[in-house]
């Protein structure tokens, strides 16, 4: 954190960039939606899924919320709640489906 | 200088200055806590006797969910954003908060919200109900599948789903203000380290408000979904489980129990150095373990749902996780006893309401280590040995957490001292009231009293117990009638105030009460953690000149936030009256006071 209270700033991208990023955003939603329908892809669905859906992910918080550009001390701010909301929601999705449980480890659900 | 710096109805309406909207929080909110208030003593005079017949069961359930509804939702949460308003930027060293326009959206919001949800108390005879109340009966945290519409077809809990959704986006529309405020707007010199620790804990529970709202926010929608649009997301004939919206409430409840406990804290660290005349001991610690309860909050919720069944597993980690969050709340506590010890302590008014704060909260902290046992709450749930644990925390914890920062800042909000004869009169009637109240319950529940009940039987040989108990209702309210004559008699008869009345280390004693539009004449650099106290390496900051060296701007009022806020009400009554076109008009009304808001030249 800056000694007068503000958060160090690095250069933002110029709008050249942000059309890159719109275009690298069209190209992962139609690999999203290709997928789908390639047969090969059917095993791996939801990793690949959920790889895409990372990247797109990456992409709008590094450039259009500018945690790329900003300081590194937002970074921090958005990535430990998003590490603690990660682990909450396996936590809820292990407790929901019994998986914690007794009953859950003995496959009775 | 603004319109919103004159006087008039118009002046408030359109105001954007931190300050009016903080004093526009303090009164709405005390509001709403009187209003709690009666519904709380409507539910003690019923169950002053066995077999009551003041009010009928429906009406109960009703005042019962009301006044947890109210008490959280209308009265503490906003009772500590008044603060956040009003304190902040002046602990800060800020002209205002970082998007002004925003903070009234944030409070019109959280008004229109209120008013909706209240409503619901007359709003029978639209609805062709035959009775007058409608409002939401199916307790605080609303569990389905009582909330479906098979269970509840009334507007009920129509009223509770939608007030709720809306004050969520008052809350987050101020979380993200305030976050966003402390981290950039502070004075030069003013590192994270040197930040007054309400300002600290104004951080952390900002961030747990835009990290935990989201998530009653898909619950509710949820809910939304299976009422008006016949989804079964908590339907359990459909495949679906209750226990979703349980997981859902909970996730969000439990961090909500740190929202209201955090301020409190906050206005404790601050008010104990002032009148110890001492530095908070362990600073850091405090910081921290502030820090530590904001992440931890997140790993304990299924300690509410211990008799749901989860398994053991389940059971042993939240059991642990609930037991180890004692901890910095512990470490809090011996911080706050070793700064008053050795200390040069003056026993005003605020101190005794921080010191009763430290004693309560112990009482309804081990309580709550009690629940941490899955055993020992079996036995406990559902009776009111937890709305013992719950009042000892919110009351005898938020209330005078907040109470002491009335006393404390109250002459800096109005520039009038309140009255310390009256003040310690109301201290003590509310500490005896609380605890003639809210102990016995503890012995009620054991007994095995549920709560939630409209009435009992005698044979529960409970009834005296419960007799004291509205005793100390009666006693608290008394004392709150105290306050209130306090407040009132300090507009003509309070002593005025200086800018620094206490003597207080932080920024905001060095300017005057209450202060100029402008805040600070001068932005002051900060150069220390207690800028206005000599420490071993610093001298007492100079305090800025009274008059401005140079013409100071400040931006005008807005129209556009209170109008943009009053579309979302409007939108709540086509789901309540199930007219679809009320939505578009509601939905029209918003949108045009977001575009002229956008296009407004504010800073002119």
């Amino acid at each position: 954190m800056a000694e007068d209270g503000h958060a160090g700033e690095r250069a933002h991208p110029t709008a050249g960039v942000y059309l890159r990023v719109a275009a690298a955003l069209v190209v992962l939603t139609v690999l999203e939606v290709g997928v789908f329908y390639v047969p090969a892809f059917h095993a791996v669905l939801v990793p690949t899924l959920l790889v895409l859906s990372a990247a797109k992910f990456s992409l709008v918080v590094m450039f259009y919320m500018h945690l790329k550009a900003d300081s590194r001390f937002f970074t921090f701010l958005f990535g430990a709640p998003l590490l603690l909301a990660t682990g909450v929601l396996v936590a809820l999705l292990l407790l929901f489906f019994g998986a914690l449980t007794l009953r859950g480890a003995a496959g009775g659900g | 200088m603004s319109e919103a710096t004159g006087g008039g109805l118009k002046s408030w309406l359109t105001t954007t200055d931190h300050k009016r909207i903080g004093l526009l929080y303090f009164w709405t909110a005390f509001a709403f806590f009187l209003v709690g208030g009666v519904e709380a003593l409507v539910i003690r005079l019923q169950l002053a006797h066995p077999d009551g017949h003041l009010v009928g069961a429906e009406t109960y359930n009703q005042l019962f969910t009301m006044h947890g509804t109210t008490m959280i939702f209308l009265a503490l949460m906003p009772l500590g954003s008044s603060f956040f308003n009003y304190i902040v930027p002046l602990q800060i060293g800020a002209r205002d908060v970082a998007f002004p326009r925003l903070n009234a959206f944030s409070y019109w919001v959280f008004l229109f919200g209120g008013l909706l949800l209240n409503a619901s108390w007359f709003a029978g005879p639209l609805f062709h109900a035959g009775v007058l109340n409608v409002a939401p009966d199916a307790g605080w945290f609303g569990y389905a599948n009582l909330t479906e519409r098979q269970y509840s077809p009334g507007p009920n809990i129509d009223f509770w789903l939608l007030g709720l959704q809306i004050l969520g986006i008052s809350s987050l529309a101020a979380g993200f203000n305030f976050v966003v405020t402390i981290l950039n707007l502070r004075a030069p010199g003013l590192k994270m380290m040197r930040l007054p620790t309400f300002s600290w804990m104004t951080l952390v529970t900002n961030f747990l408000i835009i990290t935990a709202f989201p998530v009653i926010t898909v619950g509710l929608l949820f809910l939304m979904f299976d009422r008006f649009f016949g989804t079964h997301f908590y339907v359990r004939e459909a495949g679906a489980t209750p226990v979703l919206w349980q997981h859902l409430f909970w996730l969000f409840g439990h961090p909500e129990v740190y929202i209201l406990i955090l301020p409190a804290m906050g206005i404790v660290s601050d008010v104990l150095p002032t009148f110890s005349r001492k530095p908070l001991f362990g600073y850091t610690v405090v910081v921290y373990s502030g820090i530590l309860i904001g992440f931890m909050g997140w790993g304990v919720w299924s300690h509410h749902m211990f008799s749901v069944g989860l398994g053991p597993i389940a059971d042993s980690v939240f059991a642990a996780t609930t037991m180890l969050i004692a901890v910095p709340t512990g470490v809090k506590i011996f911080n706050w006893i070793a700064t008053l010890w050795g200390g040069d302590i003056r026993g005003t008014t605020a101190l005794h309401f921080a010191v009763g704060f430290i004693a309560m909260f112990i009482i309804g902290g081990l309580s709550g280590v009690s629940h941490a046992s899955p055993p020992a709450d079996l036995q406990q749930t559902d009776s009111y040995y937890v709305v013992a644990h719950i009042h000892y925390v919110f009351f005898g914890g938020t209330i005078f957490g907040l109470f002491a920062g009335i006393y404390y800042w109250w002459p800096k909000m109005t520039g009038r001292l309140l009255d310390e004869t009256l003040g310690k009169v109301h201290f003590w009637l509310q500490f005896i009231g609380m605890n003639l109240a809210f102990f016995p319950m503890h012995f009620i529940g054991l007994l095995g009293m549920p709560r939630r009940v409209y009435t009992y039987s005698p044979d529960l040989g409970v009834s005296d117990l419960n007799l004291v108990s509205t005793i100390g209702a009666l006693l608290i309210g008394l004392s709150i009638l105290i306050l209130v004559a306090n407040l009132w008699r300090s507009r003509t008869h309070g002593a005025p105030a200086s800018n620094d009345p206490w003597g207080g280390a932080t920024l905001e004693w060095g300017i005057p009460s209450p202060p100029p539009p402008y805040n600070f004449s001068v932005i002051p650099t900060v150069e220390s953690r207690l800028p206005r106290w000599r420490t071993e390496r610093h001298g007492p900051m100079k305090d800025p000149p009274a008059r401005p060296p140079a013409p100071i701007h400040m931006p005008g009022g807005s129209w556009w936030p209170i109008v943009a806020a009053f579309g979302l009400p409007v939108m709540a009554l086509a789901p309540l009256t199930h007219t679809l076109w009320v939505v578009f008009v509601g939905a029209a009304i918003l949108l045009f006071g977001i575009y002229r808001w956008a296009f407004e030249p504010f800073e002119v």
